[in-house]
């Protein structure tokens, strides 16, 4: 039904379509030019300096740089998870506090370590991780070592976290 | 002329097929394969359309961005569906 | 001296018309992201058909803007189609019914 439905679409177009303006003007570019020069000349402005017929675009040129942007921004936001308390993002892991008093600190050098070791959701942890989370403690005192150290298999004190940080810095 | 028309038949028969093919195709890996045929397809429309940059650009930006995401989501479904079954079983 | 505008109407409409046929029928996330790109590359077919029709560049530097806007597109399509296989364990439009969950 769906495609019969497409197809009336698709007998309208074609009926439509040759009836398109096609009188004579002259077709194509003139073959002496640069194509592509003047596509960066149409691109930034430069009407003037451009051989070919066209407009400036640079206000849809910095419109479109705009939304390259956005969408660059919205992948990362996506991309961005929560699993079991710990919030995955690109450049860094944040452990959240627990809602029974104790920090995820307290865990996180028991069982979780081993836990979190294997899980998958944890593939983001980048050396990053240890190192932005270990200059952070002093700010942020819920805040342990990230996936990275986990990985490791290191008991989850901070000192650990950073010693994880300062091997793995230099690995890179 | 005749030359460009035999050209431009053909890579229109090329693009429709395998658009048809990216449609109708049940598994998702194929249709993305077909996608980049499809793809390639216009980028040589484009360079018939004496838009040599625009096609350079469709192959990089389509085949070399936007075809790999779609190859990586496929993937990335694909592996964790095929993990999901094997628990299952 | 080439090809007739025409025919490229038609290649573009028919290509569209392949997209929406699969934008209407798969219920895959991922199949409608790749109509999608096919809808799009007719809108691009139409823009460097009709650019070099008139001899002028305005079509396919908006063309070139398509692209763009595509790859954006994609970007975070692909992102919410890996966010939507998270949550619900498949990749089926038909299963996410709402906003939240």
């Amino acid at each position: 039904m769906v495609a019969v439905g497409l197809f009336t679409v698709l007998a309208y177009v074609f009926w439509t379509a040759p009836f398109t303006g096609r009188d004579g003007f002259p077709r194509g570019f003139p073959g002496s030019e640069s194509i592509t020069e003047n596509i960066g000349y149409l691109l930034f402005n430069l009407v003037d300096l451009a051989t070919i017929d066209g407009e400036g675009f640079l206000v849809a040129f910095i419109v479109i740089a705009i939304v390259l942007d956005a969408a660059l921004e919205g992948g990362v936001f996506l991309a961005k998870r929560e699993s079991e308390g710990s919030l995955v993002t690109a450049l860094r892991t944040e452990r959240e506090p627990r809602a029974d008093g104790g920090t995820v600190a307290d865990a996180a050098g028991g069982t979780d370590t081993a836990d979190a070791a294997p899980d998958a959701t944890e593939e983001t942890g980048t050396p990053e991780d240890a190192a932005v989370t270990g200059g952070s403690d002093a700010a942020d005192p819920d805040a342990t070592d990230g996936g990275g150290s986990d990985a490791d298999g290191e008991s989850g004190t901070d000192a650990a976290g950073t010693d994880a940080a300062d091997g793995q810095g230099g690995d890179r | 002329m005749v030359y460009e028309l035999i050209a431009f038949g053909l890579f229109a028969a090329i693009t429709l097929v395998s658009g048809l093919g990216v449609v109708l195709m049940e598994d998702v890996w194929h249709s993305a394969l077909l996608l980049g045929v499809s793809l390639f397809s216009v980028a040589v429309h484009f360079v018939l359309l004496e838009a040599e940059f625009l096609a350079a650009m469709q192959v990089l930006v389509y085949v070399g961005g936007v075809l790999i995401l779609i190859t990586f989501a496929v993937m990335l479904t694909r592996h964790r569906e095929a993990e999901r079954e094997g628990v299952q079983a | 001296m080439a090809v007739p505008v025409e025919y490229y109407l038609l290649l573009s409409a028919a290509v569209f018309c392949v997209g929406l046929f699969g934008i209407l029928t798969r219920r895959n996330a991922l199949m409608f992201l790749m109509s999608v790109e096919l809808m799009l590359n007719a809108a691009n077919i139409n823009f460097v058909a009709f650019s070099q029709y008139w001899g002028n560049l305005t079509g396919q530097v908006f063309a070139l803007f398509v692209l763009a806007l595509a790859a954006a597109e994609v970007a975070i399509g692909i992102g919410i189609i890996l966010v939507l296989y998270r949550n619900f364990g498949d990749v089926d439009v038909t299963l996410a019914r709402e906003m939240r969950w």
